[in-house]
């Protein structure tokens, strides 16, 4: 309870608070325009972490990604386009009810379900979190090995429109990894002599590359001319300026069973945000009296999508803290950041760093608190940011990025990989291969590879050690039927489209 | 050809490459020391495992790409268009430009630099707006980043 106190209070001290204010602000703003996305934001983060106490530096990271989502309905409401992907959802009716001038109605809906969103998956991250931690205290390396296999494959099949182009994105992260020092005998591999190579490619000039520049590379396809015009006309009438208690009897439902469904795609791997915002408002839609209503301007369907989408950002934690695994992008990239801070995440934080895990119980709670007080009292100004040209935030991104990329080992090797990474990214998304399972992939191989020799020794070679024990043998299994779900469902989607002649 | 049997056809390549040729460049010295024979598979073990995944679900992808084509159901447009292509190359070819000057002339000479060319190029019309934003930016970055949290910056020649 003491370092409960003590941590808490941590949180609270002054400068912590401003920090976390000021990153809220960035979050909002950065997720509030389109192009630059909360993976980006936290990612150009992390390097500048390294300088600064653990404290400060996960309250930076998480009240940027916490507010990130949120800034993501701004656009999405006000120009149709969504800030970040997780808001693809808000946009269905958000952009109705703002040409219908309750774009001050859409927007504070927004917020307050976010909010909700957010808390809600913050008290299930407090409860669940631990209790999976001493669950996974007694893994072996079979068992490690076999969750890893599973996290992977689960990455790799629910990433992306495509179950083999997420699946292959993931064996070119594997593969990717593998370059440095093998984990074991601490062997040279495919280094070609280049000293800089020893440890491998350097985790963070590799997630710039593949997020920020592979989106500038993206955006400049069309030249950066992605300017448009926010829908933000005010309504004669006050009640479509704010939510009305009509608006809250509409849709707490929704708000609730989105909160639900948003923490448990949350806590699933590979999903993420995106999915669960239309996932919520799919629900939302099926579930109500009155569906011809979405999609014509009902605040029932961007409450709905809001919830669903920021109640992943503390579910997403779940995993991370408890079993090592990133979740989604966000997450991969916090991976780095505790490594970064001499934590390694997994079952032992919780024995050896509760301090950090305080930390990140309490600042999401409060960054939750912050984003709603700066969404009320600071949405005008929010709303012109949707505004600023492209062209002109694409080089101070580069800029950024390779500062960032040179901070972590100050040499230009890595700002050298971060721009090849970002030529790779951008290929990648050409082709419609989701990047998020390469960087997933390549975080989780060195543990793989560890756990998958570990047991391999211990068993003398048998591969029978992960069939015999039955958490890993549980394991197989879900990765068999998860295969075996979505092998049938894609089938199953190919025979339902009309056959050409 | 679609694009599914064409992203097939290149990733079997990479995996082919990566098994035949690079792979075998790990050292087998490991398997001479004493405590070596404690160890029942090496180095190659998960490079290997890579490959063969990498190489199945390949074969998977062009499966699935020949199995579109015979139902003319794919509607993917292809990887290169030469319009979008061009700003994408003149966009890399700056970054790569600014990422080689930078030893040579350090930050702060080289980021207004590297910036001016990129709104030059994207053909920004209000000039003095973007001279400002030109000098301010490297050095609000300099001042925040190497000032106030220590953060280094690449030092030229010139530095």
């Amino acid at each position: 309870m003491e370092l409960f106190l003590t941590e808490v209070a941590e949180v609270l001290a002054p400068g912590n608070l401003l920090l976390m204010v000021i990153s809220a602000i960035i979050g909002v703003i950065i997720g509030a325009i389109p192009g630059l996305t909360v993976n980006m934001a936290v990612a150009l983060a992390v390097p500048f972490t390294i300088y600064m106490p653990r404290a400060p530096s996960l309250i930076l990271l998480l009240a940027l990604y916490t507010s990130g989502v949120y800034g993501g309905s701004i656009s999405a409401i006000l120009i149709n386009t969504p800030g970040t992907p997780a808001a693809a959802a808000t946009t269905l009716d958000g952009y109705v009810l703002a040409k219908q001038g309750k774009a001050g109605k859409a927007l504070k809906m927004a917020l307050y379900s976010s909010f909700y969103g957010g808390m809600f998956s913050t008290f299930v991250l407090i409860l669940v979190a631990s209790q999976l931690a001493a669950f996974a205290l007694k893994f072996g390396p079979a068992e490690r090995t076999t969750l890893l296999f599973f996290a992977l494959t689960l990455v790799g099949l629910l990433a992306g429109e495509s179950m083999l182009r997420g699946l292959l994105a993931g064996s070119l992260g594997l593969m990717l990894a593998t370059v440095g020092s093998d984990p074991m005998l601490a062997l040279p591999r495919f280094t070609f002599g280049i000293l800089d190579l020893e440890d491998g490619f350097s985790y963070i000039p590799l997630l710039i590359g593949l997020f920020a520049i592979s989106e500038m590379l993206v955006q400049a396809e069309d030249r950066m001319r992605g300017v448009m015009r926010a829908e933000y006309r005010k309504s004669a009438r006050r009640e479509d300026s704010r939510v009305t208690r009509e608006d809250i009897r509409e849709s707490w439902k929704s708000i609730i069973r989105s909160g639900f469904l948003g923490t448990f795609i949350g806590i699933m791997p590979g999903i993420g945000a995106a999915v669960a915002c239309f996932f919520g408002y799919g629900e939302a839609k099926r579930a109500s009296k009155n569906p011809e209503k979405f999609g014509r301007g009902t605040v029932e369907g961007v409450a709905a999508a809001e919830s669903a989408n920021n109640a992943v950002t503390g579910a997403t934690l779940i995993p991370l803290l408890a079993l090592s695994i990133p979740g989604d992008t966000v997450t991969a990239i916090l991976y780095g950041a505790f490594l970064i801070q001499g934590v390694t995440v997994g079952p032992l934080i919780f024995q050896q760093h509760l301090d950090v895990v305080y930390i990140v119980y309490f600042t999401l709670i409060v960054a939750n608190l912050v984003m709603l007080g700066l969404g009320l009292a600071f949405l005008p100004m929010f709303v012109r940011v949707t505004e600023i040209p492209r062209s002109i935030l694409y080089p101070i991104v580069l800029v950024l990025c390779v500062v960032g990329s040179y901070a972590i080992r100050n040499n230009m090797f890595d700002v050298g990989v971060m721009l090849g990474f970002g030529v790779l990214g951008y290929v990648l998304r050409r082709l419609r291969i989701p990047v998020a399972p390469l960087l997933i992939a390549f975080i989780l191989t060195g543990p793989f590879e560890e756990a998958l020799r570990q047991s391999l020794v211990r068993s003398e070679g048998s591969l029978a050690v992960f069939f015999t024990r039955p958490i890993a043998l549980a394991f197989i299994v879900l990765t068999a039927l998860s295969l075996f779900v979505t092998i049938r469902r894609s089938v199953r989607a190919k025979e339902a489209l009309p056959q050409e002649v | 050809m679609n694009l599914a049997i064409r992203i097939g056809i290149a990733f079997l390549c990479i995996a082919a490459v990566f098994a035949f040729f690079i792979v075998p460049t790990v050292s087998e010295e490991w398997r001479k020391g004493s405590e070596a024979e404690f160890f029942v598979v090496g180095p190659k073990l998960l490079p290997y495992l890579s490959a063969a995944s990498m190489a199945l679900l390949s074969l998977l992808l062009i499966a699935s790409g020949l199995r579109e084509r015979r139902r003319k159901e794919s509607q993917e447009k292809g990887f290169w268009e030469w319009e979008k292509a061009t700003p994408v190359i003149v966009s890399i070819a700056i970054a790569a430009a600014y990422i080689l000057l930078l030893p040579l002339l350090g930050f702060l000479i080289a980021t207004p630099i590297c910036m001016a060319v990129y709104f030059w190029y994207y053909g920004l019309k209000r000039r003095l707006f973007f001279a400002i934003l030109v000098i301010a930016v490297p050095l609000i970055v300099y001042y925040c980043f190497y000032r106030l949290i220590s953060v280094p910056l690449p030092r030229g020649l010139l530095d």
